[in-house]
């Protein structure tokens, strides 16, 4: 990694490979220093941040609960499933221009955006985690007489865990990177729309500093999310499934 | 002084003492097939004493699996079977049996400690955490994995994992323990290790227990009885009575001229089939 930021430098300030609009490293970072300590880096990484956040959650939230509700239920399962295919088949992102029309440029759009391709992918997910107990467990659970709502909570929803947090952690990527397109397309605020006026305004050492920042965003977003689940679910850490 | 009787063709011919604890009277099971309904067993009737150790013989694919679900209310019967534990008909798994699975990695929860693992069974009966706690910690104790109580069974052997299925039976107290093949899976030095504490456990608890078994030297080993299983539909085609003295030891018991008459009596009867 450093390497490549070594060369990248060193081809740009050396012009050795003319680019009209690709800033050396050093100027990136010289660009992104001005940006911290003027503070302007702040308002639109936190507006990125909160609607990342916000909409992953509800993506969530919707999300497993219509996946524990379709993964038990038969009957809603087989009249759903076929529209479900059809309709996960549609890449979210072109939903922006359908929510702009919609709502207008606003952090509700932003949202519905967001939440749309989270809940599509944590739903998946659960449904998926929900139908797939190890048929050893459901015989465990009929051999001691466990309720049904006993069966739920002790065996099909901590099975399911595995892939949920995977839908989970999938669902974060998604909302970063639908909450940037968003801001670039429809909302005026946020590190993409700022990412935008940057290169509008032909300041290639600005828009790449965005660039960055989004990227760091994502890694906390990504590594906080890991270490939570790994908190929350020890025994899912510690390689469960195999016998010593 | 053993008897073997000869019950052939259907009954398993009730031992003298004790009280009937599982009675099965004409057990058919069918199962639909891509040639249409096949029959697995037909009119299967036996009796299990209390305390009795019973090993469920027969050669692969016979049903020793299916009638062992059958009477743990897993599998449904075809209708003109019954089943019945202390007269009761069944009405779903019975309370006060505990199905000990061949896959023993896979019947345990990987998310859940060993104790609590064990605690399973206990939380939907018994109200007072303490007494589950101290029911866990016994059934540890008793399998000898007291020290293993917050591992995650993926840290324990084969042979651990396997105990801690039989603790979570002894936790709750079962008094009939439905056995398929536990130690099937398991290598041969473990597996006379847990064999002998069955034994114990059986001797110190006198569970009814239900044995579906492969090895011969164990089911001569551990049963009162053996009920061998042939045909197509299988019915049980002999019953074998195990008087050898207790406690059986794996060297002095195994050594016994007895020991050898009954284990070549069975191993003539299913690998020669059955008249």
């Amino acid at each position: 990694m450093a390497a490549l930021v070594g060369v990248w430098e060193v081809v740009v300030r050396s012009a050795a490979v003319d680019f009209e609009f690709l800033p050396a490293p050093s100027g990136i970072a010289e660009a992104l220093g001005a940006l911290v300590s003027s503070g302007d880096i702040f308002a639109p990484a936190v507006h990125t941040l909160r609607s990342a956040l916000v909409g992953w959650v509800i993506a969530g939230l919707v999300g497993i609960a219509l996946g524990v509700w379709l993964g038990l239920s038969n009957t809603a399962w087989r009249y759903s499933m076929a529209s479900v295919e059809v309709i996960r088949a549609i890449p979210p992102i072109t939903l922006v221009p359908v929510s702009l029309l919609a709502f207008g440029f606003s952090l509700r759009m932003e949202l519905v955006v967001i939440v749309y391709a989270g809940a599509w992918t944590v739903l998946v997910n659960t449904i998926d985690g929900v139908r797939n107990l190890r048929p050893e467990l459901i015989d465990v659970g009929r051999m001691l007489r466990m309720s049904q709502l006993a069966r739920i909570r002790k065996l099909i929803l901590p099975s399911a865990m595995p892939s949920i947090i995977v839908g989970l952690r999938l669902a974060m990527s998604l909302s970063l990177v639908l909450a940037v397109v968003a801001e670039m397309i429809g909302n005026p605020s946020g590190l993409g729309n700022a990412l935008v006026r940057a290169q509008q305004a032909l300041q290639p050492e600005r828009m790449f500093a965005y660039f960055v920042t989004i990227g760091v965003l994502g890694v906390v977003l990504n590594t906080g999310l890991r270490y939570g689940s790994e908190r929350a679910f020890p025994a899912l850490a510690a390689g469960r499934g195999g016998v010593a | 002084m053993t008897v073997a009787t000869d019950a052939r063709r259907g009954e398993a011919t009730a031992p003298t003492t004790g009280p009937v604890v599982c009675q099965c009277r004409n057990i058919s099971v069918e199962f639909d097939s891509t040639e249409g309904p096949r029959r697995i067993l037909e009119g299967i009737t036996a009796d299990l004493r209390e305390g009795e150790f019973v090993t469920i013989m027969g050669r692969s694919g016979t049903g020793k699996t299916t009638l062992l679900r059958v009477l743990d209310g897993l599998i449904d019967p075809a209708p003109g079977s019954e089943v019945r534990f202390w007269g009761r008909p069944l009405d779903g798994p019975p309370k006060e049996a505990v199905f000990v699975f061949q896959n023993y990695a896979a019947s345990l929860l990987p998310w859940r400690t060993i104790e609590k693992n064990v605690a399973l069974g206990l939380e939907g009966r018994v109200q007072s955490k303490d007494e589950i706690r101290r029911r866990v910690a016994d059934a540890l104790k008793m399998v000898g994995l007291a020290e293993r109580a917050k591992d995650y069974p993926w840290r324990l052997s084969g042979g651990m994992q396997q105990r801690v299925q039989l603790a979570r039976g002894l936790a709750m107290d079962a008094s009939v323990l439905l056995m398929d093949e536990p130690f099937g899976a398991l290598d041969a030095m473990t597996k006379s290790i847990l064999q002998d504490e069955l034994q114990r456990v059986h001797q110190e608890r006198k569970p009814t227990v239900a044995f579906v078994s492969h090895d011969i030297d164990e089911a001569v080993y551990l049963s009162d009885r053996i009920l061998i299983l042939g045909g197509s539909p299988a019915t049980i085609v002999r019953e074998v009575r195990v008087d050898l003295p207790r406690p059986r030891d794996q060297l002095a018991t195994k050594e016994l001229p007895e020991f050898h008459r009954l284990r070549r009596l069975v191993y003539d009867e299913i690998v020669r089939g059955h008249s």
